[in-house]
């Protein structure tokens, strides 16, 4: 029975990926591809559009940061649908790693004091998401971003 | 993204923000928002009315700027933001720093309130 089950939750994986070329203009491509896709699910509006955002955050930093917006580059989004979990993995080769601790500890108030632009975009990405993180794969840079879907 | 700017009475700048303000169009947005310093345009009405997204980057701009505003005894006043815009600003916790009103009246209000 278990078993049965097991093979239904797996059947309703749903797996597709998108390729972009690492400019700021191919952001709005990815969004456009993420909300095709989210909008097969069951989430809100709300929390689809929480989901682009957060997904657009970790691209922009890849593209922006990781590879200097060199078109001759791109990023990979992987997405995968379960009945449980959303997981997206954003892959490069670019050299970004994110300051962990410099978001966490960053305030709205220091930006406005230092008239700082940038990051609170990891700020974003950890609280629209249930899981959040970096690490390395056969030398490929991979951002995983998961959200619960029960 | 485009943005429209137009002189109120009062000397207010409206600016009506149309399409996304992600990552891309920040630079533009940054440029309209340096200008309008540059001009001695301290006072602006923000039109969200057709603004569909807003990702850190665009709103990076505008808390870059907010100093040097608050200094001229100006700032942004925004309306008319539908809800997903909006719960950027509450994830951050910028609809407490930020004014954000429903209409272009009561932003009127505000920035003439202030001055």
């Amino acid at each position: 029975m278990l078993e049965t089950k097991e093979m239904l939750r797996k059947s309703s994986l749903m797996k597709t990926n998108f390729i972009a070329s690492c400019t700021r203009e191919q952001l709005k491509e990815i969004r456009q591809f993420l909300s095709k896709e989210l909008a097969r699910t069951h989430l809100s509006d709300s929390e689809q559009h929480q989901i682009i955002l957060a997904v657009d955050e970790a691209c922009a930093n890849a593209i922006i940061h990781g590879n200097q917006c060199n078109c001759t580059k791109s990023i990979k989004l992987n997405l995968e649908i379960s009945e449980d979990d959303l997981v997206i993995e954003i892959s490069d080769i670019g050299n970004y790693r994110p300051n962990e601790i410099k978001w966490q500890s960053r305030d709205i108030a220091t930006n406005i004091r230092e008239r700082q632009k940038g990051g609170l975009g990891l700020k974003l990405i950890h609280k629209i998401m249930d899981n959040v993180s970096y690490f390395k794969r056969d030398k490929i840079n991979i951002c995983s971003l998961t959200k619960h879907l029960k | 993204m485009i943005v429209e700017k137009r002189v109120q009475e009062g000397g207010l700048l409206k600016l009506a923000i149309k399409g996304d303000l992600d990552a891309s169009s920040a630079i533009e947005m940054d440029e309209v928002i340096k200008s309008a310093l540059g001009e001695s345009q301290f006072n602006i009405l923000v039109d969200c009315k057709q603004l569909n997204y807003i990702s850190s980057a665009g709103l990076g701009v505008f808390i870059s700027y907010l100093e040097d505003f608050k200094n001229n005894h100006g700032g942004f006043v925004f309306f008319d933001m539908n809800e997903n815009v909006y719960n950027v600003f509450k994830l951050l916790g910028l609809h407490n720093i930020f004014s954000i009103v429903g209409n272009e009246g009561d932003a009127k209000k505000i920035l003439f309130n202030e001055n």
